[in-house]
């Protein structure tokens, strides 16, 4: 393995994979676990649970821990250019031809449509984490508040993360996490 | 554009669970905040991110930077967001290393991610409202979220046919 390949790897992953950084997780291992036999199960998990813990675009994380490992800093700095550079240039283009075709009346259709399709995404996102969370029921309630603060009173995000993550501490001293 | 750049800096060190956690914070720093963008040209970049490849952080990072300032604008955002990954996963191994056998890292971890649900439930009521406003879009709403419980389909396929959808209403309504 040396960083060309890796680059290659991670911009073949990036420009493949459509819905962020959740969905490049089973191709990564695809590549490097299945195919390549680079790592194995228990090495890549490590690094994935790892990537997931720390706050940052999660594919980029990712990329880091795993060039780092596989190529020290050179490693990480490829994969990192492998999974930024391709989506940047895709979008790049995207965004100059929206600007020229946003008085279409079939592209104001598309995005009227388009936006309902992510509010349904993030829909099912809430419920798969109510259910994930649902042994947390105060937590929950607390989490609510958190949201409703934010869009009906208008209180900044960055206030509300940590002031939540601070009232379930109080809340829930003591008592295990799954 | 180091405005633009610090914007984007403390998006990717505050992104506690990835993208959609992200969602909100990008909200506030380019909408609410700073007025860089409109509330609906938000609503389309995020579309827009849905259906390119790529993290979503890292296309909203590049879009809203080439609105602003052209191709160095979107490096700049980029870059911004990608920045605190390395400050972060190098404290990490330096905690786990120092202090895992006095405090439990990955317990608080796990709080400021069970936090972070409640920023993408505010983006999620925030974009619903602002996308959800007719019967249309309600009956649209209804029928792709059952699609998607039934059979499951990538992202992509959902945004997609929400978009046709959209266009073949606007074309017929």
């Amino acid at each position: 393995m040396n960083s060309l390949k890796l680059f290659l790897i991670f911009s073949k992953v990036s420009s493949l994979t459509i819905g962020g950084g959740y969905a490049m997780i089973p191709v990564i291992e695809d590549f490097l676990v299945k195919k390549d036999k680079i790592l194995n199960e228990e090495e890549f998990l490590d690094i994935i649970s790892k990537a997931q813990t720390v706050p940052g675009v999660i594919a980029i994380n990712t990329a880091i821990l795993l060039g780092y490992k596989l190529c020290g800093v050179p490693g990480a700095i490829a994969a990192i250019l492998g999974s930024a550079v391709p989506p940047f240039i895709i979008v790049l283009i995207i965004a100059s031809l929206f600007n020229k075709f946003s008085d279409n009346k079939i592209i104001n259709g598309f995005f009227l449509g388009a936006r309902v399709g992510v509010t349904v995404i993030l829909s099912n996102l809430c419920l798969q984490l109510l259910i994930k969370y649902k042994k947390n029921k105060l937590s929950l309630v607390v989490t609510f508040m958190g949201a409703l603060s934010i869009v009906f009173f208008h209180l900044p995000s960055v206030l509300i993360l940590f002031v939540v993550a601070i009232i379930i501490i109080a809340m829930e001293k003591g008592k295990k996490y799954v | 554009m180091f405005n633009l750049f610090l914007s984007f800096l403390k998006i990717g060190f505050l992104a506690f669970g990835g993208g959609y956690g992200a969602l909100s914070l990008i909200q506030d720093e380019i909408v609410q905040l700073n007025h860089w963008i409109d509330a609906e040209t938000f609503l389309n970049l995020i579309a827009i991110a849905q259906i390119t490849p790529g993290p979503i952080a890292i296309n909203s990072a590049t879009f809203v930077g080439y609105e602003l300032y052209g191709i160095l604008g979107s490096a700049v955002a980029t870059l911004g967001v990608i920045i605190p990954s390395v400050f972060w996963l190098f404290l990490l191994e330096m905690i786990i290393k120092l202090l895992s056998k006095k405090i439990d890292v990955q317990k608080i971890f796990f709080i400021l991610r069970l936090s972070t649900f409640s920023l993408i439930i505010a983006a999620t009521l925030r974009i619903g409202i602002s996308s959800i406003f007719s019967l249309f879009t309600i009956f649209l709403f209804l029928t792709a979220f059952l699609l998607l419980k039934i059979f499951k389909p990538s992202v992509i396929w959902i945004v997609l046919g929400c978009g046709g959808a959209g266009v073949i209403y606007s074309l017929f309504a």
